[in-house]
């Protein structure tokens, strides 16, 4: 920016900040490709960037009447992009930070696992040991021979096959009774 | 969120004028003395309370609006605080006692009213340029904060006080309007 310009800013916004709302569209029109340009050597990605410079627009505006007219306007305007430039690296490391935290648990979990999926099959195990034990010690131990298939007792396997429909039968029955579904 | 650039340049304005306002209320603050000790000193609450409302609001408005106004609400208030001294001192002294000795407590605001009309017109000549808004601002202000002195002499001296401000600010008045 040459200098008859820069002074030329620096006197419009000075009267803006005065309350002038005259100067309002020639301070517009050079503050914001500067705030523009600023923002976009320093912020990555064009969406970000976008954000930036807007915001810091807005934030220079808002702000416009504190400027003491002593001291030059351009500095002041560039420090509140500087400010908004810094606000935005700062969320993205907190976000940085906060998204190895959450793949940090999700190791501990499981390796093949989200955190929800095993928090949801802890759910389930705890719903199904609760409905478990509502049964009698004859029914578990009927189901946990069928599970594990292991050695049956000294009955006829198509009476080991009824007691095992009733049991599966009553451990329905309970699971209805305490989640109203099958 | 991004935006078109004339929401931008709407949301700039919103935010230029929104950043004025936020701030304009301290200016009411710098009133807020006055009040108290008006509510304190004179026994008509209800005159103080309607009078400080309206110095507050006209503060924080000539502040929002800025320029010249804006210098207008400090020498109001200086120049207002004179006017409202004097009939308290008065007041003080027995001279707004009621009955025969009305007319002399008018008389008092009204020298109060001229005290502060002749501070603000020395103030506005020294204006280069925005004397008009200066005196808009700084004449209302005065005789609000003024009023709140003088109710202790009641509407006659609240008029008397604002007579004697706009007789004195009649010159810079008539100048400012010559120049313009």
């Amino acid at each position: 920016m040459d200098q008859r310009r820069r002074e030329a800013l620096e006197r419009a916004v000075v009267r803006l900040a005065d309350g002038d709302r005259d100067a309002f569209d020639e301070v517009y029109v050079a503050v914001w490709p500067l705030v523009r340009s600023f923002a976009r050597r320093l912020v990555p990605t064009s969406d970000d960037a976008e954000d930036v410079e807007q915001t810091a627009l807005l934030k220079v505006f808002e702000r416009v009447h504190e400027l003491d007219p002593r001291r030059p306007a351009l500095p002041w305007i560039l420090g509140i992009a500087a400010y908004e430039v810094k606000t935005l690296r700062k969320k993205a490391a907190r976000r940085k930070e906060d998204r190895s935290a959450t793949q940090k648990t999700e190791r501990l979990v499981a390796p093949d696992r989200s955190v929800e999926e095993a928090m949801q099959s802890r759910e389930l195990e705890d719903s199904v040991r609760d409905a478990l034990s509502t049964l009698q010690p004859g029914d578990l131990e009927t189901i946990r021979i069928a599970i594990l298939e292991d050695e049956r007792p000294a009955i006829s396997a198509a009476t080991f096959r009824k007691r095992l429909q009733r049991a599966l039968a009553r451990l329905r029955q309970a699971w209805r009774a305490m989640h109203g579904t099958d | 969120m991004a935006r078109t650039e004339h929401d931008l340049l709407t949301a700039a304005r919103r935010q230029y004028e929104l950043g004025r306002l936020g701030s304009s209320w301290r200016a009411s603050a710098l009133a807020l003395p006055m009040i108290l000790i008006s509510l304190r000193a004179c026994n008509r609450p209800e005159v103080t309370l309607v009078a400080g409302a309206a110095l507050m609001i006209a503060c924080a408005f000539f502040s929002w609006r800025g320029l010249s106004y804006k210098k207008g609400v400090f020498s109001g208030l200086v120049a207002g605080f004179m006017a409202a001294l004097v009939p308290f001192f008065a007041f003080q002294l027995g001279l707004c006692a009621g009955g025969a000795m009305a007319a002399l407590c008018q008389a008092v605001c009204l020298f109060g009213g001229a005290v502060a009309g002749a501070m603000i017109a020395a103030r506005a000549v020294r204006l280069a340029e925005g004397r008009r808004r200066f005196l808009i601002a700084s004449t209302s202000i005065a005789c609000l904060t003024g009023s709140l002195g003088c109710a202790l002499a009641g509407l006659g001296g609240v008029l008397g006080m604002a007579l004697g401000v706009l007789v004195l600010t009649a010159p810079a008045v008539l100048t400012a309007r010559a120049e313009s």
